[in-house]
C-alpha cells in the first residue's frame, strides 16, 4: 500500500462502516483522506440506495445519486447481521480494524455480539464510533430520531425561518444534521486514535448525539445571549436581503467598514447618480443610517448580476454575497479556478460524473475521489463472501 | 481539562479571530490541547468579538459572550504583529508549537514572514491550517468573508424556505461553526499524518469552499442529471419527496409559537401514528394507505394533525408518538434546550463555566464523547493576555528585564 505524501493523510487506517444515514459523511471523509473504508450493507443494501433522485430516473440500488453523494471511495459488502456465519465473518474482518462506524440503536449491537465490548474484548485497539439520533445513554436514548428531529430537539429550526408568527419553524433540506454529526463523529474518531498513544494503544467508544451535534450549531447566536443578557432568539427574516438584477437574491452585509470606505462608496454613489438622501449624511454616520444605504444598495443591485454586485462590494471592503443557487455554483469562478469539481469515472455507466470536492486543499497528502461510490456488495468476493444474487426488496429508509 | 485527554501534549498558535477562528481551536482545547490565543487590546490586532454578547450588557474586553463561549479551555496572551520584534517572537513560538491555526486573508501571515515555508525553515514538521473566507489562489483569494452574507454564497440559504417568500432566515451562522468542526477534524487528520509519517502539511483550508460540501447531493445532481423540470420538489417548507416522507411537517401546538414536528418515512410509522391517534376516521382512508398516496395527500393530513396537535401540549404530543414508535420532537427553543431537556441534562451537553469577570454562565461542551477519556469542563475562556507570564518567561525563557523592555517597547502589554 502507499504510504507517502502522495497517499491521503489516512491511508493505512481500516474501517468498518455498519451504518447508513448517520454514519456516511464520517466514512466518506476517512476515505477521501485515505482510510480503507468498507461500507457493511444488509443483502438488500442501505436504504439510502433507495432513496432518490436517482441517476436518469431509473430507481436503482447502484444509481441513487443521494447515495452516491455520501459513499464515493468506499468497498461494499452485504452482510446480513442477523445470519451467524455472515457475522462471525464480519466478527473475524473486525478484529483487524482500527475503526467501526454504526448508527444502531443503542444496544443492537451489542445484541449480536457486535458491541463494544464484544469487539473490543478481541481487539483492544478498536476505535468505535456510534452515531445515533439522542446519544448512547439516557432518557431518550431509544427514541426514534429524523434529520428534522434533531433540528427541532436540538434548538435550531426554531431560529429558522420568517419574522412572521403564522409561518412555520423550517428544517433546512440536505441532511445537514447528519453531516455535521458526521464531522464531529470524525473528530472524535481521530481524537480516539490519537489517545491510542496514551492508552497503551487502547481504543475507546466514541459516543456522538445527532441532537447534540444541532445544539452546538446555534451556540454562539441562541445561548451566549440567553445567558449573557436574559435575551431569547426567535426567528427573523434574513437581514440585509435586496433583489439583484439577475432575479436573484443579494445579502447586503456591511460590516466593520473603514471610513475611508465609505467615503469611496459615497464618491461612487455619486458618480453614479445614486445615493439620494444620503449626500447630506457624512460617511462616517452611514451605518447609523442603515434605511437609506439599504436602499442605495437596492438601486445599485436592481442593475446588475449577483456576481457583478459581489466583485463591486469587495471593492469597498463590503462583504455583499448573492445567495447562489446549486446551478450558480456549478459555475463559480473561485470554485473552478481552484478545482474543486472532480470528473470520476462510472464504468458501469460508461461515462464520468461530475463530483463536488474537498473542503481544504493540502500540501501533500491530499483529500482525493479514488474511486467512484461502490455498487451494492461489490467486495464481496473479496471478503469471502458469495457474490451479490438477486436483489430482495429493500428494508425501511431509516433517516 | 483535566484527566487523560487525547490531544494532551499538543500545543497549536493560535492567531484566529471571531467566532468560525475562535471555535474551531476550542473544539482541539476541549479535546485536551494547549491553545495559546495572540491577542492584542487593539485593532487591527483585537478580536472583536470580544464585544459581542457582553455580559449583563457591560461591555469589558473580557465580558463578551461570544468571545467567552468560543474560547474555553484557552491561553491568551499579547503580541503585538506590527512590530518587527513581536514577529520575530512570534516566529520563536513556532519552533514550540505542534500546529498553527488561522482565519485572515491569506495576505496577512504572508506579510509576518509566517508564510508555510517560512515556517517550515523555523519547524520542519509544522502543521499549517490556514482557514480564509475563499482560499489562498483564485480571483476571490483576498476578498473579505462573514458567516452571514457567506450563508449566501455557499447556496446554505436556498436549503431553507417557504414558496414565493424569500430564502428564511437563519438567527445563527451555520457557515461558522460548520467551518470550525471541518478545519478542527482537519488539525486531527493532520496529527495521524504527522505521526505516521513525520511530515508535517499546510492546509489552505477556504470556509466557503467547505461550506459548500454541504450541499453536495444537489450540486451532484445537478452534474449527473441536469435541472429538473418543474425546480426541486424539496426546495420550499418542511416536506420531503426523498424519501417520500409524509406527514412530514411541524404543527402547531397550545401555547404562543409552540410547535412539534412529525416525520413518517413507512407504513410501519404510519401505522404507528394510527394507533397513537385512536385511529380516527380520516386516517383509514384507503388512498392513505400507501407512502404514495400520504405524500400526495399531506394538505389533507396537515389539516388534520394540525386541529390534533393545536389542542395538545407540545411535550405530550411526542412523547406519545415516540411511545408509538413515531419520529416526533418538540421544536424547541434555546430556553428549552438549556433549562428543560433531560436528555441534554443527561449528556452533559452544557457546563457552567466560571469567569472572572464575565461570571457563572452556561456554555456547550464538547460533540464528542469518548468513553475513556471524558471532557471535564477546567477552564472559562482568558482573560486578555492572562498567559503572558507563562507564554514569555516559561516557554520562552524571558528574563524579567527582557519582558521590561518588550513593554517598554508597546511589544507586549500587561493588562
Amino acid at each position: 500500500m502507499n504510504q507517502g505524501p502522495d497517499a491521503g493523510a489516512l491511508s493505512g487506517v481500516v474501517v468498518f462502516e455498519i451504518g447508513d444515514e448517520g454514519t456516511q459523511a464520517c466514512g466518506k471523509y476517512l476515505a477521501d483522506m485515505g482510510a480503507s473504508v468498507t461500507k457493511v450493507e444488509p443483502p438488500a443494501g442501505a436504504g439510502s440506495r433507495y432513496r432518490g433522485p436517482f441517476f436518469e430516473g431509473n430507481e436503482d440500488p447502484d444509481r441513487s445519486v443521494y447515495f452516491w453523494a455520501h459513499n464515493t471511495n468506499k468497498a461494499s459488502v452485504t452482510i446480513d447481521l442477523e445470519d451467524g456465519h455472515q457475522r462471525d465473518l464480519l466478527r473475524s474482518a473486525l478484529s483487524r480494524a482500527d475503526v467501526v462506524l454504526e448508527d444502531h440503536p443503542p444496544g443492537y449491537l451489542a445484541q449480536l455480539g457486535l458491541g463494544y465490548d464484544q469487539l473490543s474484548a478481541a481487539n483492544p485497539a478498536l476505535v468505535m464510533t456510534s452515531i445515533t439520533p439522542f446519544g448512547q445513554t439516557g432518557p431518550l436514548a431509544q427514541w426514534k430520531g429524523s434529520d428534522m428531529v434533531a433540528w427541532a430537539m436540538g434548538g435550531a429550526m426554531s431560529m429558522v425561518g420568517y419574522s412572521d408568527a403564522e409561518t412555520p419553524p423550517l428544517v433546512p433540506r440536505g441532511d445537514l444534521s447528519f453531516q455535521i454529526a458526521g464531522q464531529w463523529a470524525g473528530i472524535g474518531t481521530l481524537a480516539a486514535l490519537l489517545g491510542r498513544d496514551l492508552l497503551g494503544g487502547a481504543g475507546q467508544h466514541v459516543d456522538i448525539s445527532v441532537q447534540e451535534s444541532v445544539a452546538f450549531i446555534t451556540d454562539g447566536y441562541g445561548v451566549v445571549p440567553f445567558e449573557y443578557t436574559g435575551t431569547g432568539v426567535t426567528r427573523r427574516d434574513m437581514p440585509n436581503l435586496v433583489r439583484t438584477g439577475d432575479g436573484g437574491y443579494l445579502v447586503a452585509q456591511m460590516l466593520n467598514i473603514s471610513p475611508d470606505r465609505w467615503v469611496a462608496f459615497r464618491d461612487w454613489l455619486r458618480a453614479n447618480g445614486l445615493g439620494a438622501g444620503l449626500e447630506a449624511i457624512p460617511p462616517a454616520e452611514f451605518e447609523s443610517h442603515r434605511d437609506l444605504l439599504l436602499k442605495a444598495v437596492e438601486e445599485v443591485a436592481s442593475t446588475r448580476t449577483g456576481a457583478e454586485l459581489f466583485r463591486l462590494g469587495q471593492s469597498f471592503g463590503f462583504t455583499w454575497m448573492a445567495v447562489n443557487t446549486p446551478a450558480q455554483l456549478l459555475e463559480d469562478e473561485q470554485l473552478l479556478y481552484r478545482g474543486f469539481f472532480r470528473d470520476v469515472e462510472h464504468p458501469e455507466l460508461a461515462r464520468s460524473i461530475r463530483y463536488p470536492g474537498p473542503a481544504a486543499h493540502w500540501s501533500e497528502a491530499p483529500w482525493c475521489l479514488r474511486s467512484r461510490p461502490p455498487l451494492l456488495g461489490e467486495d464481496n468476493l473479496a471478503f469471502g463472501l458469495p457474490a451479490r444474487g438477486t436483489l430482495d426488496p429493500p428494508g425501511h429508509v431509516t433517516c | 481539562m483535566s484527566g487523560l485527554a487525547p490531544l494532551a501534549g499538543t500545543r497549536v498558535l493560535d492567531f484566529s479571530r471571531q467566532f468560525a477562528g475562535g471555535l474551531g481551536t476550542r473544539y482541539l482545547a476541549t479535546l485536551g490541547a494547549e491553545v495559546l490565543r495572540v491577542e492584542w487590546p487593539e485593532p487591527p490586532g483585537l478580536d472583536f468579538i470580544r464585544f459581542f454578547g457582553s455580559a449583563d450588557g457591560i461591555d469589558g474586553l473580557n465580558r463578551g459572550g461570544m468571545f467567552n463561549g468560543a474560547n474555553v479551555e484557552k491561553r491568551s496572551f499579547t503580541l503585538n504583529m506590527g512590530t518587527e520584534k513581536g514577529r520575530s517572537l512570534a516566529r520563536d513560538l513556532v519552533r514550540l508549537c505542534d500546529v498553527v491555526y488561522e482565519n485572515m486573508t491569506p495576505r496577512v501571515m504572508q506579510g509576518w514572514g509566517l508564510d508555510y515555508a517560512s515556517m517550515k525553515e523555523i519547524r520542519e514538521d509544522i502543521i499549517y491550517v490556514s482557514c480564509s473566507g475563499f482560499g489562498h489562489d483564485g480571483p476571490a483569494a483576498g476578498y473579505r468573508s462573514y458567516g452571514s452574507p457567506s450563508q449566501g454564497h455557499t447556496g446554505l440559504l436556498t436549503l431553507a424556505g417557504l414558496p414565493g417568500r424569500p430564502p428564511a432566515g437563519w438567527a445563527f451562522q451555520i457557515g461558522d461553526t460548520h467551518a470550525a468542526t471541518q478545519n478542527a477534524l482537519t488539525v486531527l487528520t493532520a496529527l495521524l499524518y504527522r505521526r505516521r509519517t513525520g511530515r508535517g502539511v499546510f492546509v489552505d483550508a477556504a470556509q466557503t469552499q467547505g461550506n459548500v460540501t454541504l450541499l453536495g447531493q444537489y450540486l451532484l445532481e445537478l452534474a449527473a442529471n441536469g435541472p429538473r423540470d418543474g425546480g426541486d420538489p424539496e426546495a420550499a417548507g418542511n416536506r420531503r419527496a426523498h424519501p417520500r416522507a409524509a406527514p412530514h411537517n411541524a404543527y402547531r401546538c397550545i401555547g404562543p409559537d409552540r410547535w412539534c414536528v412529525i416525520a413518517v418515512f413507512d407504513d410501519d410509522q404510519w401505522g404507528a401514528l394510527r394507533r397513537a391517534l385512536g385511529d380516527p376516521r380520516w386516517a383509514r382512508a384507503p388512498e392513505l394507505a400507501t407512502s404514495e398516496g400520504r405524500y400526495a395527500s399531506q394538505d389533507v393530513i396537515d389539516a388534520e394533525l394540525s386541529a390534533w396537535t393545536s389542542k395538545r401540549d407540545r411535550y405530550h404530543v411526542a412523547r406519545l408518538l415516540q411511545e408509538h414508535g413515531v419520529p416526533a420532537g418538540v421544536v424547541q427553543d434555546t430556553r428549552d434546550v438549556l433549562d428543560w431537556d433531560i436528555q441534554l441534562a443527561h449528556r452533559g451537553t452544557f457546563a457552567v463555566y466560571e469567569h472572572d469577570e464575565a461570571g457563572r454562565r452556561r456554555h456547550e461542551t464538547v460533540g464528542a464523547r469518548l468513553s475513556k477519556m471524558p471532557y471535564v469542563p477546567n477552564k472559562a475562556a482568558p482573560l486578555l493576555g492572562e498567559a503572558n507570564d507563562y507564554v514569555f518567561r516559561d516557554l520562552l525563557g524571558l528574563s524579567d528585564a527582557e519582558l521590561a523592555a518588550l513593554e517598554a517597547d508597546d511589544v507586549v502589554r500587561s493588562l
